[in-house]
């Protein structure tokens, strides 16, 4: 064997690897095995998806009250309402499930105990902080660079929501972005809200251990409600009692299933894991969904009266018909 | 083996190697304490295996190439390689044994991850628990099948260009066969481009061999016949990464 040969032996393997790896991926290809998926090392849906998720709701919520609203967002500390402007508080009329500050908390600042050099200093570099994203500028950010900040909040919720879609601030805060027409909600982005919702149910109902995530199911169904029912309600027409009955099933479902899985947890001692503010936390949002519940069975009782009424006035007619006749 | 006996040596004695051996086996353990398993506890297992690998990956492509690149630039520039050509060790011989030392301390972690992956996160139902040893050992091949090639080609480009070159070129190929072409395929799912497509077609995917999503969501394991087309096409890039090693590989600069 010459030296030239023996120096192009290594083109052997080169074409054996390509003739293999070419007939290993057509049937790679067809079987849509070749496909990546974007969820390398199985981040979204971990354990560490969860966490990412819960780690995003404040700087969502930083982001959220900078962009849209432009205030300094409550949870940085040392905010005080001088700094939030004509806007106030309006902005707690929406429930993105993050936002769960109270009004009384910046009393402090105002007439607190007399602070050690420490806690002043500490308390300083916190008004440094609101300063640094204060707005002094007089006007109001553009049209184009509000719709650039409510995209980027967009994509900012739909990572959270894909780290974990059974989080109840992730689902809740995408949900009330794509429905709400302020911040570029329009019809399809409801169509979108309606896959999510039944997306995070469907995720939802493999939970056997962790009661949370039912709530967030509840949650979900409650909006599917909405968002099936709008139309009756633009129209000023009672919503049928089949359709109120068929989400009544599904919200109690879920409802049921977290205090089933509460129970469970509570006995097996892992309730007790749970700081006290998140046992609180999980409980107000058990009986805001609890209290949402209760009133299906009213609506269904108005909307079966209202429907035997209607017949009564049809056979009525019917009959006052036939006796004309 | 003197060569091989060399590297090794030297491996061990800048003792780097003992940094991310500690990690590897610590992290597993620390790691998934952060996540919020306190209200569903059965997510610190699959999260300790999940941690075990990603490390693997991380010692993996920071680590191990850095070794390949630092170590083929090394002695090519010392003279090393040269010498021992003057002994009679061809450049096949000297590749393997250059391959082989960076391996013997990468084997033992591979080893470590798939220990503390199977062993300490092991599911009590009988098949769950079977399903997960096998799927253990099918990600332990395919992993095997993505880094050895690669540590070839950076000892390779190590002895031709710098160290530094060598270890962006293999740690950029690694990258993208891991989550480049991910960010590709949103780009072409509307896209009819041939030329974009045909790149995607021949692009290393790497992430294939990426079966940790089959360990945290508790998939079970690959059937055999599908592991054996992976395995074919990983395959046939190693041979491709190791075809065109040779003529890269030099033994003087």
């Amino acid at each position: 064997m010459n030296d030239l040969t023996k120096k192009s032996l290594w083109v052997i393997p080169v074409v054996a690897g390509v003739l293999l790896t070419a007939s290993a991926t057509g049937s790679l290809y067809d079987a849509g095995n070749l496909r990546h998926g974007n969820n390398v090392f199985a981040i979204e849906r971990s354990a560490y998806g969860r966490l990412l998720a819960r780690l995003s709701e404040t700087t969502i919520d930083r982001v959220w009250h900078l962009g849209v609203e432009q205030i300094v967002p409550h949870n940085i500390p040392g905010h005080s309402d001088s700094h939030a402007g004509d806007t106030g508080h309006e902005h707690c009329d929406h429930d993105h499930g993050v936002c769960e500050h109270d009004d009384g908390h910046d009393e402090h600042v105002a007439k607190g105990p007399r602070k050690s050099p420490i806690e002043a200093t500490k308390a300083w570099f916190d008004e440094m902080r609101v300063v640094k994203y204060t707005r002094t500028n007089p006007y109001a950010i553009s049209e184009r660079h509000s719709q650039m900040v409510k995209r980027e909040i967009e994509e900012m919720l739909l990572k959270s929501y894909r780290m974990d879609p059974t989080h109840y601030g992730a689902y809740n805060s995408y949900h009330l972005f794509l429905t709400t027409y302020d911040f570029g909600g329009n019809d399809k982005k409801r169509e979108h809200a309606r896959l999510i919702a039944e997306r995070t149910i469907a995720e939802v109902f493999k939970e056997k251990e962790d009661p949370e995530p039912w709530l967030t199911a509840a949650s979900a169904a409650m909006n599917l409600f909405l968002l099936d029912t709008e139309k009756f309600t633009v129209e000023d027409k009672p919503i049928p009692s089949d359709i109120l009955k068929l989400h009544q099933s599904r919200v109690g479902y879920c409802l049921a299933q977290f205090d089933q899985l509460q129970k469970q947890s509570e006995k097996l001692g892992i309730w007790e894991n749970l700081s006290t503010e998140r046992q609180i936390e999980i409980t107000q949002r058990q009986r805001f969904a609890e209290r949402t519940f209760v009133q299906f069975e009213a609506m269904i009782a108005r909307a079966d009266a209202a429907k035997s009424a209607n017949d009564e006035g049809e056979v009525a007619t019917s009959n006052g018909d036939e006796a004309d006749n | 083996m003197e060569l091989y006996k060399l590297t090794l040596v030297s491996i061990l004695n800048r003792k780097t190697f003992a940094i991310f051996g500690l990690l590897l086996v610590a992290l597993p353990f620390v790691f998934p304490l952060i996540t919020p398993w306190e209200s569903k506890p059965s997510l610190l297992e699959p999260a300790r295996a999940q941690t075990a690998w990603v490390l693997l990956w991380i010692t993996a492509l920071g680590w191990l190439l850095f070794q390949g690149s630092a170590i083929g630039d090394r002695w090519s520039s010392h003279g090393i390689l040269e010498y021992f050509k003057t002994l009679g060790h061809s450049k096949i011989n000297q590749l393997f044994q250059l391959w082989l030392s960076c391996f013997t301390i990468f084997g033992v972690f591979a080893l470590i991850t798939f220990v503390i992956s199977t062993f300490t996160a092991l599911p009590s139902d009988p098949v769950e628990s079977k399903q997960w040893i096998a799927t253990n050992i099918q990600y332990l091949l395919l992993f095997l099948l993505v880094t050895g090639p690669l540590l070839v080609l950076s000892i390779s480009l190590g002895t031709r260009l710098n160290g530094a070159a060598a270890y962006a070129i293999t740690g950029a190929l690694g990258l993208y066969g891991l989550f480049g072409i991910g960010q590709l395929e949103v780009f072409l799912a509307d896209n009819k481009n041939t030329f974009l497509n045909l790149v995607y077609l021949i692009s290393p995917h790497y992430h294939l061999s990426d079966l940790t999503s089959r360990l945290v969501f508790k998939l079970g394991s690959i059937p055999w016949n599908e592991l054996a087309q992976i395995a074919a096409y990983l395959g046939g890039l190693a041979l491709v990464t190791l075809g065109i090693s040779y003529p890269l590989y030099r033994e003087g600069k």
